[in-house]
């Protein structure tokens, strides 16, 4: 073993901010077919998730670099958790320079895009290591911007432009208000600093301090698509390339909930209890807005669209919870919906291949590939949250993490929503499992790779639900 | 000075008006006055393109306003970053745009009466949450000698101690940097794009 | 109650004169701060009526020395009838044109139309207030001269793209928009040697630029970095004359493309006003050059103790002008020798040669100052 000391811990971050620079640069010098940016970004994002995994996961307040870059525990995870998401993202998207898709022409320049996800991902772990609202805001810019380029990639794809056109003005507007709610936050405090700020918080609150939370959770709700802000992301799910709806749906998700859990853990922490009924009310409609429109959906990824929005009301629940439960309930819920969305978006990408990505065009598909079709409704499972899959006891932790302060209410309805979820999950499994296709039935290709990356998926939905207790066991050494 | 007005569910602290006053008082009223006059006149001219230009007049009146402040530098990066930079960028965009300079835009009645009305309440709220504000009323907190010079600006932006701002300095050159490989990527023609542009010209 | 002050010989005089000229008033209306802001007042309408001086007197002499110099260029003798050698020439045409009718073209935007030129002569002005003129000659001597100037110059490009698409005019627009791109991507380099400027001299006031440069000729920033100074400065030269839109980088007029560019629409005193915003920025460039480069106001000292004192008996103002003159004379024989490149070959040299260069250029001063500073 390599020591890996703390002083080292700065590593897996440094090797990922050189590291798009090193797969675009690495076009520079082979020709457009060369498969050398690929290998590069598969060596490069798999040895930072495994230096990531040498941090060992005890200590209080988190190490600080250059006295504003802290790596705790969330964070450290949190990396994890993104760098999962990048890594599945990559794979899921390379097959999409290969040959275009659901109607949509092939797509070019696999190492820009790929260090587009590596850079939206160097802006989630700039949330989580950030001390100062500075750094914390631009963290969010940086996952956000390429995630607009992104939902542009495909150029000649009309619907695509018109998604990332509306996916910038909405931004826009979210990062106006953002930036309106965190100078208001300054002026309150004096100070960027969040340990400053939150003992100006702790000391008494002004109504500046409530325009500041309103603005700040205005400006969230849209990244996060909480329920007055969603209405943009069904239009960017479905205009976007399915590759990016997936990295969209995960990694812009989990940086969007990890900077409201560095918000309301951090520098709101002593105000906790006075917002919890916005954050239960903004919990609360989200979730059902978001299984409401989920009902009626035909198309696959405006159907995930809606779904990921639920999603997001059932983690804000969490928020609700004492800090540790919380942040613990977050990463293991963030871990599942990651591996089960991704295995979903890998369904959806083999079908969408030849097919048009629809719920009609999932029918016939257990006779045909029935293999598919199990892993189909695993991850439908695991996301609607049916025992003993990982999905179950992500939303357990999610709601212990609500009702542990109390809020049994809001609990209690987000489990009579799930009800509604499950409903639409299992029209899904029921297109896929029990109607018969219309006609004949175009072949589905498999690659190796996609092969191999479904079954690990759906072995880790399922060993992730059925060993609960390994899931205790990687947060267990996480204290707060 | 105001008479404290007792009606009943409004409570309006002591205005911390102190008027007629010194010359930088009376500069920071007439800019204010010219701020919101051009920032009026930018959501109501028809023209977008006056409307640009009125956004222009509206920064650099905020810029004025850092200065009396004393925060030069920002006042100067106001109107580098704004005048120098975004609203030439907003031009351009209206040039190159064919005849979105030359027709008004116009907005449905009821839009404008919704608009107006919100902006009124959230005025409203706005000066009910800043005035008890304890700064406002005691004037203005100031800060230590020279503290907005560019100096010991640059001190603390490039500073590695705990108040030091390295890190975001850093970081915005990291977003800057993907920013423009994103647009590059997004905007520019693939090869077989070129070579038909070039068939269709010969 | 604060009333600013400016500092400077003629500021003492006027701050002692207002006091002795107000004990004739009487003593109901006499104070302090009366006379302090009355004697601002004075001050500040002097600095103003300074800059209006050499701005707009500049501009006829330069019209004159620019034919001049483009007519021997050209051997021939250009103006001579009017006047010694036609000097009252030009002053004749400035008139002809303000009593020009002011008028604009159908279907234009009357405000826009108007307000461009104003918008144009914003920068000039602003700079020249900036410029140290001798050791007590400045009429802003602001810490942050630098970055204002970069600041306003942002004003440049505005006015040029109004007055191009508020004539209802093709070739305006096309101009306008010529130009503005011209002007955006050159700004960059000319900020860029400025910068280099603030490094190598480690301020960002004119005044402390110019007096870093105080001994011989070879401490002026020119000579003072090795021939990194001299690149500097051929830089600062290139990307100023894009900046102004002077010759050989004047496609934004190209008559022989665009009939005049932004202005072909405009004439009488709106025409003159864009006319002398060009003639300014060349007054104003050539001072920056010689405050950043060529040690403004300082006399070329030799080391030579008997030449030195000659040389500094010479008023500083005087060495300035002479200093500007010599950059204005340079600037005129470029427009006058080289021919104009393609709009897009214009773009490759700032993207692809300029910008790269300017890099570089920072980085070695950088790493001079480290070794050697």
């Amino acid at each position: 073993m390599f020591d890996f000391s703390t002083s080292h811990f700065l590593i897996p971050d440094l090797l990922l901010l050189i590291f798009p620079f090193i797969v675009i640069g690495s076009r520079l010098f082979c020709n457009a077919q060369s498969k050398m940016p690929w290998r590069i970004a598969n060596f490069g994002f798999i040895a930072i998730f495994i230096l990531l995994n040498f941090i060992p996961l005890a200590s209080g307040e988190g190490r600080f670099f250059i006295s504003n870059w802290r790596i705790d525990d969330f964070g450290v995870l949190m990396r994890e958790v993104l760098l999962v998401s990048a890594i599945l993202g990559m794979w899921f998207a390379k097959d999409y320079f290969e040959h275009g898709a659901d109607g949509k022409p092939q797509m070019h320049q696999i190492a820009e895009f790929i260090g587009a996800i590596a850079f939206a991902t160097f802006g989630g772990v700039t949330v989580v290591s950030a001390c100062d609202m500075l750094t914390f805001f631009l963290g969010l810019e940086i996952a956000t911007i390429p995630m607009y380029a992104l939902t542009a990639w495909n150029k000649k794809d009309q619907l695509g432009s018109e998604a990332a056109t509306k996916y910038i003005l909405m931004g826009s507007v979210a990062t106006a208000f953002e930036l309106f709610g965190f100078s208001y936050l300054y002026g309150f405090a004096g100070s960027l600093h969040f340990s400053e700020i939150q003992t100006a918080v702790a000391s008494g609150t002004s109504p500046l301090l409530w325009v500041a939370v309103l603005f700040l959770f205005c400006g969230i709700g849209f990244k996060l698509t909480l329920f007055p802000f969603y209405t943009w992301a069904p239009d960017v799910y479905e205009g976007a390339p399915t590759p990016v709806t997936a990295v969209l749906s995960v990694t812009s998700k989990a940086t969007a909930i990890a900077f409201l859990v560095v918000l309301v853990f951090g520098p709101l922490a002593p105000i906790q209890e006075q917002i919890a009924p916005l954050i239960a009310l903004l919990a609360g409609t989200t979730l059902f807005v978001g299984n409401l429109g989920a009902l009626k959906q035909s198309r696959l990824r405006r159907f995930m669209a809606y779904s990921s929005i639920a999603q997001a009301g059932y983690i804000m629940v969490a928020l609700l919870g004492p800090a540790a439960t919380a942040k613990t309930a977050i990463i293991y819920y963030l871990f599942v919906y990651a591996v089960s969305n991704y295995l979903a978006f890998f369904v959806f990408g083999i079908i969408g291949h030849h097919r048009e990505e629809t719920f009609a065009s999932l029918r016939g598909l257990s006779k045909q590939n029935p293999s598919l079709a199990i892993s189909l409704a695993i991850s439908m499972f695991s996301l609607a949250g049916i025992p003993p899959l990982a999905g179950f006891f992500g939303k357990f932790h999610l709601f212990y993490s609500g009702a542990s302060t109390g809020h049994y209410m809001l609990v209690a309805f987000a489990v009579l929503n799930n009800v509604l979820a499950l409903f639409y999950y299992i029209q899904l499994i029921k297109s896929a499992w029990v109607d018969e296709p219309d006609g004949h039935l175009t072949p589905l290709r498999l690659t190796r790779r996609q092969r191999a990356v479904i079954v690990a998926l759906s072995i880790a939905v399922v060993a992730l639900g059925f060993l609960p207790f390994l899931s205790n066991n990687i947060v267990a050494g996480f204290s707060f | 000075m105001f008479p404290n007005l007792n009606l009943p569910g409004l409570q309006l602290p002591d205005l911390p008006l102190a008027f007629p006053m010194g010359g930088m008082d009376i500069a920071f009223y007439v800019v204010a006055a010219v701020m919101l006059f051009t920032a009026i006149c930018t959501v109501a001219v028809k023209n977008i393109l006056q409307s640009a230009v009125f956004l222009i007049f509206s920064f650099v009146a905020t810029a004025i306003l850092y200065l009396l402040l004393h925060a030069e530098f920002i006042a100067l990066a106001q109107v580098m970053v704004y005048v120098g930079g975004v609203v030439i960028f907003v031009v351009f965009t209206i040039l190159l745009t064919s005849h979105l300079g030359e027709d008004a835009f116009a907005t449905k009645i009821p839009r404008v009466f919704a608009a107006f009305a919100l902006s009124i309440a959230f005025v409203l709220v706005m000066v009910k949450c800043i005035l008890p504000t304890p700064e406002l009323a005691s004037g203005a907190v100031s800060s230590p000698e020279n503290y907005s010079g560019l100096e010991p600006i640059a001190m603390r932006l490039l500073g590695y101690g705990p108040d030091g701002f390295i890190i975001p300095f850093e970081v915005v050159s990291i977003l800057l940097l993907m920013t423009l490989i994103c647009a590059i990527t997004v905007a520019r023609k693939s090869k077989d794009e070129v070579e038909k542009e070039k068939a269709v010209q010969q | 109650m604060f009333v600013p002050s400016i500092t400077n010989p003629v500021g003492d005089f006027v701050r002692e004169m207002v006091p002795r000229l107000a004990e004739y008033l009487p003593a109901s209306i006499q104070s302090d701060t009366l006379n302090s802001i009355v004697a601002f007042l004075v001050n500040a309408l002097i600095c103003v009526i300074a800059v209006c001086a050499v701005n707009i007197g500049s501009a006829p002499i330069l019209i004159y020395m620019e034919r001049k110099v483009c007519a021997h260029v050209q051997c021939r003798l250009g103006p001579m009838r009017l006047g010694w050698h036609g000097t009252i020439q030009t002053i004749a045409d400035v008139l002809k044109m303000l009593f020009k009718e002011v008028y604009a073209p159908s279907g234009a935007d009357k405000l826009m139309f108007y307000l461009a030129p104003l918008i144009v002569l914003i920068a000039p002005f602003i700079v020249c207030a900036l410029i140290p003129f001798g050791r007590d000659l400045v009429v802003a001597d602001v810490s942050m001269g630098i970055p204002l100037i970069i600041a306003v110059n942002g004003f440049g490009v505005l006015g040029i793209l109004l007055g191009g698409w508020s004539s209802n005019n093709k070739y305006s627009l096309l101009g306008a928009l010529r130009s503005g791109a011209q002007m955006i991507s050159y700004e960059i380099s000319f900020t860029m040697i400025l910068l280099f400027v603030v490094m190598i001299s480690g301020s960002t006031n004119l005044m402390s630029i110019t007096l870093g440069q105080e001994g011989t000729i070879s401490d002026w920033w020119i000579f003072k970095i090795p021939v990194l100074g001299i690149i500097a400065f051929i830089l600062f030269f290139i990307s100023s004359t894009a900046e102004m839109n002077r010759a050989p980088f004047d496609i934004a007029e190209a008559e022989q493309e665009l009939t005049g560019g932004y202005h072909t629409e405009y004439n009488g005193t709106p025409f003159a006003m864009f006319y002398l915003a060009e003639y300014i920025a060349l007054v104003t460039n050539s001072a920056l050059a010689t405050t950043c480069f060529l040690g403004g106001f300082l006399p070329p000292c030799i080391g030579v103790a008997f030449v030195d004192n000659y040389l500094n008996m010479v008023p500083g103002v005087v060495w300035f002008f002479a200093k500007v003159f010599f950059m204005i004379w340079c600037y005129m024989m470029v427009r006058w020798t080289f021919v104009r490149p393609r709009v897009d070959q214009l773009m490759d040299f700032e993207w692809k040669f300029l910008l790269p260069v300017n890099l570089v250029l920072l980085i070695a001063g950088a790493a001079y100052i480290v070794v050697c500073g």
